[in-house]
């Protein structure tokens, strides 16, 4: 009877624990470096010793940084275990983690959080605590890296995460993300005022705190013996910032650690304060391109690293290069084409996607010109159709879906997402995930699915009574 | 140390284990030694507080049987008892005491002190020292003999789950079981299994429905003189909700992590709410207390016993010394005399009543009369919790008054209700845990069984799911963390 008792008992906190273990996904922190993000989640997920190179350091890194090219042109497996304002002692947990499973040649650290102490946005403490699994490890950074409430908190995450359950969105329940090496890129371009370079030779020690995690990093990497490589990525850093970067060069040197201060190679760079920033100190996507082919240039000069195209325990980093491959064609070439033939023209060479067009209303312009007929008939459309309102459904480019004359309802699945389509007398619809994408009521009405990316990423409608002018 | 904190979870496990451990003889002085933690981990100096309370009430306990007299034994017994609610005075009435005399005598240009002393109120201070007064007129009437042993007389009085929120236990209940402590084996299967799911439940109570309602009450309450009739009543109705989970939820936690331990503390919660009359009511909310004051109080009075006139007056002080008990506030004693005008208003109609029923050809049997009556009584319940939230009468009066004159009908329907510190997702979680609750409470007032009794008889998926549910809910849903400040028990202040 005992023994019942004590097996139903094993068997309840068996059930419990993997209820719980069920909900913690949902309620999970997951943000490193912006909404549903969290480097860490990929880190995880890793087969062991396959990071060559790893970068760390705070969002000035994965603004920096981006491992698709190193992968791309130079063959380097990187990752980039950079979050939101992680200050060194963040860094040197984070390290203390990776070397858990993954025995990178080179670790890059960008040396910003050497002129900050601490977080002063909440946000940010959760983004460096968080994320991690359960472990000393994890612990002693709660303990090292909160300073107000209470650490334990933060270790279990249970008492912070939890009160999640009142903003969970659907990416909450889904598993299966986009690829993400850590590299966030940004398109958006704000020109700024550089700051005047420092050539002198003054160093402003760091904190005494910040010192502290720097010599354990540099301790940390030499009993691993990995090499360590400091740099600065370009941005406006004042005369101060710049003489606690000499210190740290002069810590790097004296440990046989390399130090690539950026801020002193514009020209090699070829940085362009006009377009390469998304603010005084994060460079956006034109910047990080710069930055990365040098760095990547910098790396294979200076490190004896592999080139792992081929290597079938590398898919992640290709599936990766197809993200941001995405992410480049969507923001540079879709969503800056705003004509409507070159619009048509591009939809045919769209691989990855699936891309709804809708004929409604007066489509067809009187007055405008434009033999807009032709353009669909190039795109492949049955000319018997094209005279009425219809909806039709491309995928890579081949027309998957021609809607009937009469009225009609359909739906079905998109990689991570559903559409409806509806068409009746007054109108037709396209709603992916409940959301309708309709622009126009006369015109064409298109609308773009990234089926890596997993959303919807251009919308766009040709209003047939002005001639075919553009709404977005 | 809080139930509802990560350190009684830890604190918690520890005791039990250590019981399992030490031999069965010694196992008090382990659960005495906790006790004591457990209370110094609020306030350590307050420990000796405690200890005199206990030493005064063991020691009368041993002299009284020795008193030939019965003068001497009178006199020993008032005391201690005037020796016990001096200490209560001092700590926790005098402030008030010397406001009340200040604001008095100040038209005299006469003050007895510039403010207040600046006491501490000593957490659960009511609690031990009503329960320890119980035990020396227990002794007293000869219901019980005395404790010899004092280490187990301190451990009645100190016992970890019921020491700082009741329920105030009766000796004949709690000291008797504690004999039979060193016999009994630990970690029995049911008590095991049905004190951790009273906990859960207990916690659930608390977290899950009280916590979240208080943020609603606190917003309205705070700024009462922002809102109208439908804020105001949401905020009423919802301290309603909130003092009886807050309080349920403690008695329920103390009581499954007693039976834990092996021991059964008294009910002290019966579904108030159902209750068809005022007098129904107070057999059913805080049950150890309301039966302190009847057996303790009330009774010695002459209770019912006597002249109309003479009942009502016993009435009337019982009540307004149970308000007092609550709060060492003008509003608490104004709270108790609404109640005790309640029981005299209502007695004094009765007949009345009854004849209009009986003009009327009233089905005082149907449901829909049952219903009237719980309705109306749950009404006049929280008219009177008004003033117990109410930081004073005046306070009390002008919210009352905004209830009547501020009507705004409209604010039920456009939204600003979830402007109240509760989103709609807020309220989604708050409807559905108190349509638990109120099915768990229709359980055990129809089948007369607790969650605990209900659940034993079901399917085992069926009791493990509603375990599991509870437990997984106060974990995702609770009102804990770094969000939000885990409010005390309200009843920690008595």
């Amino acid at each position: 009877m005992k023994r019942k008792r004590a097996l139903q008992s094993i068997l309840f906190c068996v059930v419990f624990l993997i209820v719980i273990n069920g909900i913690y996904p949902v309620l999970s922190w997951k943000d490193t470096g912006g909404d549903y993000h969290s480097v860490f989640d990929t880190f995880y997920d890793l087969d062991g010793d396959l990071v060559d190179v790893l970068f760390m350091g705070s969002s000035r890194c994965y603004c920096a940084i981006n491992n698709s090219i190193l992968w791309n042109e130079y063959g380097i497996a990187s990752i980039s275990l950079s979050i939101s304002g992680q200050d060194l002692a963040s860094t040197y947990y984070c390290l203390v983690e990776a070397l858990k499973t993954q025995t990178p040649k080179v670790v890059c650290i960008e040396s910003y959080g050497a002129v900050f102490d601490g977080y002063e946005v909440i946000g940010n403490l959760y983004r460096n605590t968080l994320p991690y699994k359960l472990s000393p490890n994890s612990y002693e950074a709660a303990q090292s890296i909160v300073t107000e409430g209470n650490p334990l908190d933060y270790w279990l995450k249970w008492p912070i995460v939890h009160t999640r359950y009142s903003e969970l969105t659907r990416k909450d329940f889904e598993t299966d993300f986009p690829a993400y090496l850590g590299y966030s890129a940004d398109f958006h371009t704000e020109p700024i005022q550089n700051t005047p370079l420092y050539t002198g030779k003054e160093a402003v020690p760091t904190s005494e705190r910040n010192e502290e995690y720097l010599r354990r990093i540099i301790a940390l990497a030499k009993e691993h013996d990995i090499s360590l490589c400091f740099f600065v990525a370009p941005y406006a850093a004042s005369e101060k910032e710049q003489k606690i970067y000499n210190y740290v060069k002069q810590l790097a040197e004296e440990n046989q650690a390399a130090f690539l201060n950026m801020l002193t190679l514009d020209d090699e760079l070829g940085m362009d304060v006009q377009t390469d920033y998304i603010n005084w100190f994060h460079t956006n996507y034109f910047g990080a391109e710069k930055i990365s082919h040098y760095m990547g240039r910098y790396l294979k000069e200076h490190y004896s690293l592999p080139d792992r195209h081929g290597d079938g325990r590398y898919a992640l980093w290709d599936e990766d290069a197809i993200v941001r491959q995405h992410e480049v064609q969507n923001e540079l070439v879709l969503r800056k084409t705003s004509d409507m033939t070159d619009y048509l023209t591009l939809l045919p060479q769209l691989d990855g996607y699936t891309v709804f067009l809708s004929t409604d209303g007066k489509y067809i312009s009187d007055n405008s010109g434009t033999d807009v007929l032709e353009y669909l008939r190039g795109l492949g459309v049955n000319e018997e159709y094209y005279t009425g309102r219809h909806i039709w459904i491309w995928e890579d480019g081949q027309i998957i879906y021609t809607s009937p004359d009469t009225d009609f309802l359909e739906y079905g699945d998109l990689p991570g997402a559903e559409y409806a389509l509806i068409s009746s007398k007054i109108a037709n619809s396209v709603l992916i995930d409940r959301t309708s994408h309709r622009k126009t009521p006369d015109g064409i009405n298109i609308v773009v699915y990234d089926n890596v990316l997993k959303e919807v990423v251009d919308s766009i409608g040709f209003y047939s009574i002005e001639s075919y002018s553009t709404i977005r | 140390m809080l139930f509802n904190s990560i350190d009684f979870l830890m604190f918690f496990p520890i005791v039990v284990l250590l019981c399992l451990i030490i031999p069965r003889k010694l196992r008090y002085l382990w659960l005495l030694a906790a006790s004591y933690y457990f209370y110094m981990c609020w306030n350590a100096k307050y420990a000796f507080l405690l200890l005199a309370v206990t030493l005064c009430t063991y020691l009368s306990g041993l002299f009284l049987p020795r008193c030939r007299r019965a003068f001497t034994r009178r006199l020993t017994l008032v005391s201690c008892i005037l020796l016990n609610l001096g200490l209560l005075f001092y700590f926790k009435y005098f402030d008030l005491f010397l406001n009340t005399f200040n604001r008095i005598f100040s038209r005299l240009h006469f003050q007895l002190a510039d403010r207040g002393f600046d006491i501490i109120l000593p957490v659960g201070i009511s609690f031990y020292i009503f329960q320890s007064i119980g035990y020396v007129i227990d002794v007293y009437r000869n219901e019980i003999l005395p404790e010899k042993n004092p280490f187990r007389y301190a451990l009645f009085v100190s016992f970890f789950p019921k020491l700082v929120a009741g329920p105030i236990e009766r000796s004949g209940n709690l000291l008797e079981q504690l004999r039979e402590l060193d016999r009994k084996p630990l970690l029995e299967p049911g008590c095991v299994s049905g004190g951790l799911t009273l906990m859960v439940w207990g916690l659930f109570v608390k977290m899950v429905i009280a916590d979240r309602v208080a943020i609603l009450v606190n917003t309205v309450f705070e700024q009462f003189y922002l809102y109208g009739t439908v804020a105001l009543l949401a905020g009423a109705f919802g301290f309603a909700l909130q003092i009886y989970c807050d309080f349920m939820g403690y008695s329920t936690i103390a009581a499954g992590a007693a039976r834990v331990l092996g021991i059964r503390l008294m009910d002290n919660f019966d579904t108030p709410y159902f209750s068809r009359s005022i007098s129904e009511f107070w057999r059913r909310w805080h049950i150890s207390l309301s039966s302190w004051f009847r057996d303790y109080l009330y009774i010695p009075l002459g209770g019912n016993r006597c002249s109309r006139f003479r009942k009502y007056f016993n009435i009337m002080v019982t009540m307004s010394l149970s308000g007092l008990w609550h709060g060492a506030d003008w509003s608490c004693v104004a709270w108790g005399l609404l109640h005790g005008f309640y029981q005299v208003a209502g007695d004094l109609t009765r007949s009345v009543r009854q004849k209009i029923y009986t003009s009327l050809s009233a089905k005082t049997n149907s449901f829909s009369f049952h219903l009237a009556q719980v309705v109306s009584t749950f009404l006049l319940v929280d008219f009177a919790w008004i003033f117990f939230k109410a930081d004073s009468i005046s306070i009390a009066f002008a919210f009352c008054k905004r209830i009547f004159t501020k009507w705004d009908p409209w604010s039920f329907f456009n939204g600003e209700i979830y402007t109240l510190g509760l989103d709609r997702p807020e309220f989604n979680i708050l409807f559905v845990s108190v349509t638990v609750l109120f099915l768990v409470d229709l359980i055990r007032y129809k089948k007369k069984q607790n969650i605990v009794e209900f659940l034993q008889e079901q399917c085992i998926w069926f009791r493990w799911g509603a375990v599991i549910l509870l437990a997984a809910s106060i974990l995702v849903f609770g009102i804990y963390g770094v969000k939000f400040e885990s409010s005390q028990f309200i009843y920690f202040q008595y």
